[in-house]
């Protein structure tokens, strides 16, 4: 009951803040500063935070990361919202770079918090893992943040990866990096004139809980599963190291893993809209 | 109200003054970098000035800088070796033996960690304290005498000048705080981005690079040979950042080089730091940028040509069949995924050894004294 008290309190201040701002913009002086105040009272974006956690049981000695674009909210309708992201070291209006190493301390870098402008009761969240065509082959030397990462990096022709797992244990080390492959130019160091004939992009849309609510500060909690890819390279019949990094076709395995996050090995484009993906959950 | 106006004005002019008083650096420092090339980080209390580079330039070809007058740091960075040395390790002024090879010094400053294997390490200041005061093995053996080689500069007019110009602002700046940061500025002017593969990768030139050596490029960069998940980005090492860098995520690796029996001792890079067993052997890869200048190769030399150094990349390790170190590198639990071995037929070998001579920057090894 108390903190009820206080909300309401600290809400009919706000309001009566904004009112006596509204009197106060008599004077033609102040109209521009106060006019920006009163946009505020009214208009204030409102904030949310994903955060992604990695579902248990997962690897040690891991490090994942990998870059985010189109964040969408989509309502019951179907209808779109475009989310800005808040733009930080790590993320630009539109890309954001997430990545965790189960070895640090810290996993805030696996969270990243976005603005929207409407109220609206979303059904799905919406995003894509990777990087826009444009963006992908762009002048690397003049990458600005997320895209300014070399570990990241393949080369000018094949541009980013979009996806990478690296696990460094002493039975089973294996890594997974997923890009855009068949990317022609006439050599690793000039951009491909036409778009790479794989892809590679996941497309990933998550329903929302009820409990979710956007119209205040909200949170989205998705959940990366790795039991299915460590599966795979627990059945892996070769004692070759699994390495799977722009050549999917060559190895079952590789061909495996890209099937477990949604895409068809053969073209690097979504199965079914990418809707069997297993890697991305909402608990 | 006309006095409160004042009084600002006042304030911010005072402002401006402490601000500028704060400021080491007497003059802007100009990188000339290629177009499009970011510039390297530089720590806010040691910023870039050419007067600072003057005097490390001084000190960096300086005998008296060591004890004994017998080296300079250009005695194990020698600028025809690309500012490394030809030796399989290299031998500090008491005639001490260091454990490791001398790493060149080509684009130092973009280095996200110095040495061969220290994570923590992240700092050309605090590097430069271990050749200087390091005790063992001695290098430049300045701890202990301090006194003695500060009096060497402060009687020469000519280093008087030059730190007086450096550090304009201090009553008595010859000391080793300022002979450090000189000496960082200098070496974070060792750049090299002038090389056949330079001009075709980012002048656009055509003509730059061979038709062999294209191959060589294409086999490096591809994921047969895996050479750009260690050597990738735009110093050929992942370990490297710039002013506009992002996050470093995968910066040391253990390439199969040594698997002895139990027990037996021997440098096992960030493990003696940090005493993980997953450390254990793992090293920084350091830029292959003037690699055909840098030979003997590996942290510790052991590899004497850059043909040797495919061939051990080819077998996925590196098996010792007698001695101490006896045993299969290829077999260590650490060892990257990405050390799997490939197959190369006599050509392409000659195509890859064409490109990484393509990233020999002639005017680097030659011009910076002169």
């Amino acid at each position: 009951l108390y903190s009820r008290s206080r909300l309401a309190l600290i809400l009919l201040s706000l309001r009566a803040s904004c009112r006596v701002i509204r009197k106060a913009a008599g004077k033609l002086a102040l109209f521009a500063v106060l006019y920006s105040f009163i946009s505020a009272c009214e208009q204030a974006p409102t904030e949310f935070e994903l955060e992604f956690r990695l579902a248990k049981p997962h690897p040690q000695n891991l490090t994942l990361a990998f870059f985010l674009y189109d964040l969408e909210l989509i309502d019951p309708s179907g209808k779109t919202l475009a989310v800005e992201l808040n733009t930080s070291s790590k993320h630009s209006k539109n890309i954001s770079l997430l990545h965790v190493n189960t070895k640090s301390a810290s996993l805030t870098d696996f969270t990243l918090r976005a603005r929207i402008q409407d109220n609206l009761r979303p059904r799905f969240i919406q995003f894509k893992v990777g990087l826009p065509e444009e963006v992908n082959h762009a002048n690397p030397l003049q990458a600005e943040a997320p895209l300014n990462t070399s570990s990241m990096y393949w080369s000018w022709q094949q541009g980013y990866k979009f996806l990478r797992i690296d696990v460094k244990n002493e039975q089973s080390p294996w890594s997974f990096h997923l890009g855009s492959t068949g990317c022609r130019s006439p050599a690793p160091v000039r951009p491909p004139e036409e778009a790479c004939s794989q892809p590679n992009r996941l497309t990933v849309r998550l329903p929302l809980p009820e409990s979710v609510d956007f119209s205040r500060e909200a949170k989205v909690a998705i959940s990366l599963k790795l039991e299915a890819l460590v599966d795979l390279v627990a059945a892996e019949p070769s004692a070759e190291a699994v390495v799977c990094s722009g050549n999917y076709q060559a190895r079952a395995v590789c061909k495996e893993m890209l099937t477990t996050v949604g895409l068809e090995a053969s073209n690097g484009r979504c199965r079914d809209n990418c809707a069997a993906q297993s890697l991305f959950y909402i608990p | 109200m006309k006095k409160a106006w004042l009084w600002l004005v006042l304030i911010t002019f005072l402002l401006g003054l402490a601000t500028a008083c704060g400021r080491e650096s007497v003059s802007e420092y100009s990188w000339n970098l290629p177009a499009d090339f970011p510039p390297p980080q530089v720590p806010e209390d040691n910023p870039m000035s050419a007067e600072k580079v003057a005097l490390g330039r001084a000190l960096f070809f300086d005998k008296d800088l060591s004890a004994n007058k017998s080296q300079s740091c250009e005695s194990c960075h020698q600028q025809q070796f690309a500012f490394a040395e030809n030796r399989v390790v290299s031998v500090g002024s008491s005639g001490e033996s260091h454990r490791r090879n001398a790493p060149t010094l080509t684009n130092v400053a973009y280095n996200h960690t110095f040495t061969w294997a220290h994570p923590e390490l992240k700092s050309l200041e605090r590097q430069i304290l271990l050749p200087l005061f390091g005790e063992a093995p001695i290098e430049m053996n300045v701890s202990g005498n301090e006194e003695l080689i500060l009096q060497r500069f402060a009687g020469s007019p000519e280093y008087v000048q030059l730190f007086k110009n450096a550090f304009p602002r201090q009553g008595k700046p010859i000391n080793f705080d300022n002979i450090v940061k000189a000496l960082a500025s200098f070496v974070r002017t060792l750049i090299s981005f002038d090389s056949p593969f330079d001009a075709y990768a980012w002048r656009g030139d055509d003509s730059a690079l061979n038709d062999s050596e294209l191959r060589g490029m294409a086999l490096f960069m591809s994921e047969e040979l895996e050479c750009r998940h260690c050597h990738g980005g735009f110093n050929f090492s992942l370990s490297s950042v710039h002013a506009n860098s992002g996050l470093s995520l995968d910066e040391f690796h253990n390439t199969g080089l040594y698997n002895p029996a139990a027990g037996v001792r021997y440098d096992e890079g960030v493990f003696e730091l940090t005493g993980e067993d997953a450390h254990r052997g793992l090293f920084r890869p350091p830029t292959l940028r003037n690699v055909a200048f840098t030979a003997p190769y590996m942290h510790d030399g052991s590899i004497a040509t850059l043909e040797g150094v495919i061939d051990f990349y080819a077998a996925g390790g590196r098996q010792i069949n007698g001695g101490k170190l006896a045993g299969d590198g290829r077999l260590h639990v650490n060892k990257s995924a990405f050390m799997h071995g490939f197959t190369l037929n006599e050509e392409e070998k000659q195509d890859l050894l064409g490109f990484l001579h393509s990233l020999s920057d002639d005017d680097f090894v030659g011009r910076i004294s002169q």
